[in-house]
């Protein structure tokens, strides 16, 4: 399965999702991992370099690909549980490259105006691959929502922005917890580190929403 | 403030052109120049910016309205006037002593005189032996 955690905005915390999806497959689900690196920051790479350098936590693969990538993600698929695609903040051919092969989607997005600014265009280029690659799922993530009961409403307002557009909003969402930038210092994830914690539940029922949805096949979102 | 008003105002659906997976891909370069070909805002053409030559003339003209404004906006201006030499000591003097420009000096007298009502300065006027 290949999982794209992309979009045009930066500071939304694609690579923080990326990695933590990467550690529940090859943790919870004990499958092979490889995570495709695409964004020229290498944030994700500089995680797994530091991952590798303790044994104890679960192994997991990475490659840094970049341009018409198309090909090189679809052989590395056969070869791999999962494949987790993590593109930088903008719209560039490694994400389209990999939007046109991905099963699954997803752009994660703060609740805020600047980044909800990017749907009408993220929705444009999901809706035109669609056309060229039916399988693909897509969702947008809600994600660093902030905590205060009385900013509630924002992340149900930018659910409603999201949804507005005809593509899938997950219900999982996650806040703005210091957790999550804590655990990546020693390539390590909030599974691991707080494998109990809030954090963690976060990311496991964004994973088990992934895995829940039912196959598509068509040329246009429902 | 809400978040509401980003939401999608219409269905504005237009029919795609055809295109294949390797077209689609590398649209992204045409997107990076500004120039998107098949993934575009609802099929609209994007609302055009200025070219190069028009930012440029733009900041030209800005840069001399502002010069222009202020130009007239300028509080004071060059005055030349004809003084003895003993009112050029005084106002030296005074200007050393109060630690002000001398034109600053000349300002606040004739302040002073002009906001005076008509009687005294006309009294003043009179007791005057200056030449």
């Amino acid at each position: 399965m290949m999982i794209l955690v992309g979009g045009e905005k930066g500071g939304s915390g694609k690579s923080c999702l990326a990695q933590n999806l990467a550690v529940y497959f090859a943790s919870n689900k004990g499958a092979i991992v490889l995570m495709v690196d695409c964004d020229p920051q290498r944030t994700t790479s500089d995680w797994i370099q530091a991952r590798n350098t303790d044994p104890s936590l679960p192994a997991i693969n990475c490659i840094q690909l970049y341009g018409k990538i198309r090909n090189d993600l679809l052989s590395l698929n056969q070869h791999y549980d999962y494949v987790i695609v993590d593109c930088g903040g903008q719209d560039n051919l490694a994400l389209r490259a990999a939007m046109s092969v991905a099963d699954h989607v997803l752009i994660p997005l703060r609740p805020k105006r600047r980044d909800l600014k990017t749907v009408p265009h993220m929705e444009d280029m999901l809706s035109t691959c669609k056309m060229v690659n039916p399988k693909m799922l897509a969702s947008f993530v809600i994600t660093q929502c902030p905590a205060l009961p009385s900013q509630a409403n924002r992340i149900l307002e930018a659910k409603e922005v999201c949804a507005s557009y005809g593509i899938n909003v997950l219900s999982a969402v996650t806040f703005n917890r210091n957790v999550y930038d804590d655990s990546e210092e020693k390539g390590s994830s909030v599974l691991e580190i707080e494998p109990e914690g809030k954090a963690a539940a976060e990311m496991v029922a964004i994973a088990e929403e992934i895995l829940a949805m039912k196959p598509d096949n068509s040329h246009e979102f429902n | 403030m809400s978040l509401t008003d980003l939401k999608k105002s219409k269905s504005n659906k237009t029919k795609k052109k055809t295109f294949t997976v390797d077209e689609f891909i590398s649209d992204a370069e045409n997107y990076a120049k500004g120039q998107p070909d098949i993934v575009k805002r609802g099929g609209q053409e994007l609302p055009k910016q200025l070219d190069l030559k028009q930012a440029v003339a733009i900041a030209e003209q800005q840069v001399a309205d502002k010069a222009k404004a202020k130009e007239a906006n300028r509080p004071f201006r060059h005055a030349t006037f004809t003084l003895s030499e003993d009112a050029i000591a005084q106002l030296n003097e005074l200007a050393k002593d109060s630690k002000l420009a001398k034109s600053h000096i000349v300002r606040i007298l004739i302040d002073a005189i002009a906001n005076k009502d008509q009687k005294t300065q006309l009294l003043e006027l009179l007791k005057s032996n200056i030449q």
